[in-house]
């Protein structure tokens, strides 16, 4: 007999005594009077009607100036948004805003080009046609919008993989790991490009976490009186939401019954390269094309 | 006279089932946000053809002292034809609960059916004699934009007591989600949980 299995049985039987040992603590014997502790599941019934089950909105940053019309500028942040009101799940398909693609009635251009020439309509299609997936809303922030939006729900807690900073957005810089910001902070943390090693692409991600962050703090405070009806009023006058009021609110409600355990994001990846003197990224179609595959159906990307 | 064997199975099945999944001391009637006094009920003394009680509390946006009433009303109308269709009308012991989901979208009417034990009395309606309302509250909150309203979520409670086999007082709460579209308020979601717990001082029949 050699030593391994002995000592594999022993830390068996050492943790089992460990598991019966916990188990006659936190058990009480039935002997002992049952109503001194107890666990019981409350039942929960929820859901939101909006048809149809998936919806999918194409959230865009304009980079406008004030003065400049928001809906007819480019595009700095490119997110198409999917949620399954059946499932709770959501997604996010990131899309880099130098990424080279046809854009209907005017050739080759950076995908961001497309709202300035022709509105959310044309930057819906320009997005349709590389992921596959015809957004059912487009909703624009300009840049102080999102930062309005922000401050109205109060401080969102994002997650930053790394350290960075941008010497005009943010010189103090983000730490690595979770920390609290505001209006202005989720704005910096969305924007800031150049800090970042995958540039464009990493940006892309910070946008989905400001994204999530934003969920988070809607998810926890949801049930707080007035809390959605304020939110979506800010929405309404921080956003060029071009939906009716009710309709607006339902999406609202909607995006409260996602689970954030059930939410995935990718960013569209892709080369990049110089176009007439032009920084652009060439997207890898086919993998937009394969995550809109993936989530037209239940707003769920499997693997990025 | 004694009760049919089918029933008396059935009843342990549904106290089982409420044991089970609605808690069977999980509230007290106290400290809901629905409430509009700090007193428990526990002791009210059923009111027949009660009236709920319906506020409005928040309003984002711009809303009159009289439509504010008008909200309140109406809103409170809707949801009460709700109590009345899921747990507090028709005849009881009956075999289906019927349509409980008036003023719900057709969406939200199908998914309420899918949860129809927590979203009606589906699960009790054949084992109980009768049905009395102790406490019936909405409160509501408004979206309402250029002066407006077009959405609105009610937070309600519902506390009622059951008679027959299955004696138990019922505490329902949470919110109802509308919208008001072609001058009428729709149901169009909803996040509720119910407890229930034995009446005091009351055996089952």
């Amino acid at each position: 007999m050699t030593t391994r299995p002995v000592l594999v049985r022993s830390l068996r039987t050492a943790a089992l005594g460990v598991v019966l040992a916990l188990t006659m603590l936190l058990v009480p014997n039935s002997s002992v009077n049952p109503t001194d502790s107890a666990l019981v599941r409350v039942p929960r019934a929820e859901g939101v009607d909006l048809s149809p089950d998936v919806i999918w909105i194409l959230a865009l940053g304009s980079d406008a100036r004030p003065g400049q019309s928001v809906t007819r500028s480019r595009a700095d942040a490119i997110q198409l948004v999917g949620i399954n009101t059946r499932t709770g799940a959501a997604t996010s398909i990131g899309v880099p805003r130098d990424s080279w693609v046809g854009i209907p009635g005017h050739g080759n251009e950076k995908i961001t080009a497309a709202m300035y020439f022709g509105g959310p309509k044309l930057m819906a299609k320009a997005v349709g046609d590389l992921v596959g997936i015809e957004p059912d809303y487009v909703m624009v922030s300009s840049f102080w919008g999102l930062r309005h939006m922000v401050d109205a729900i109060g401080p969102i807690t994002i997650s930053s993989p790394v350290a960075f900073s941008d010497p005009h957005l943010r010189p103090q810089g983000f730490r690595k790991g979770r920390q609290q910001v505001g209006g202005m902070g989720a704005l910096a943390f969305s924007r800031t490009r150049k800090a970042l090693l995958r540039g464009d692409f990493d940006r892309s991600a910070n946008q989905q976490r400001t994204i999530r962050a934003i969920h988070a703090k809607i998810r926890a405070k949801q049930a707080k009186p007035g809390f959605i009806e304020k939110g979506v009023l800010a929405v309404l006058t921080n956003m060029d939401a071009q939906v009716p009021p009710a309709e607006l609110y339902r999406i609202a409600q909607a995006i409260t019954q996602v689970r954030p355990g059930r939410i995935t994001t990718c960013v569209v990846l892709g080369g990049i390269g110089n176009v007439g003197g032009a920084s652009v990224v060439f997207p890898n179609r086919s993998q937009a094309r394969r995550y809109g595959h993936d989530a037209r159906k239940d707003a769920t990307i499997r693997s990025c | 006279m004694p009760r049919p064997a089918s029933r008396r199975t059935s009843t342990a099945a549904v106290l089982l089932a409420l044991a089970l999944t609605a808690g069977a001391c999980s509230g007290d009637d106290d400290g809901d946000e629905a409430s509009d006094s700090p007193s428990s009920d526990a002791t009210a003394q059923p009111a027949p053809e009660m009236k709920v009680q319906s506020r409005v509390m928040t309003v984002a946006g711009e809303l009159s002292k009289r439509k504010r009433r008008v909200v309140a009303r109406d809103v409170g109308a809707v949801v009460d034809r709700w109590f009345d269709a899921a747990y507090l009308g028709g005849d009881y012991p009956r075999k289906h609960i019927g349509d409980a989901w008036p003023g719900f979208t057709v969406g939200a009417r199908r998914l309420a059916k899918r949860e129809r034990t927590l979203t009606s009395n589906a699960l009790l309606v054949d084992n109980i004699d009768g049905v009395e309302a102790v406490r019936k509250v909405v409160r509501v909150d408004v979206f309402s934009p250029k002066r407006r309203p077009a959405g609105a979520t009610a937070r309600f409670r519902l506390v009622y007591d059951t008679t027959g086999d299955i004696a138990r007082r019922v505490d329902v709460r949470g919110r109802l989600l509308l919208t008001r579209t072609q001058g009428r308020w729709r149901v169009f979601g909803f996040d509720m949980v119910r407890s229930t717990r034995p009446r005091k001082g009351v055996e089952a029949s």
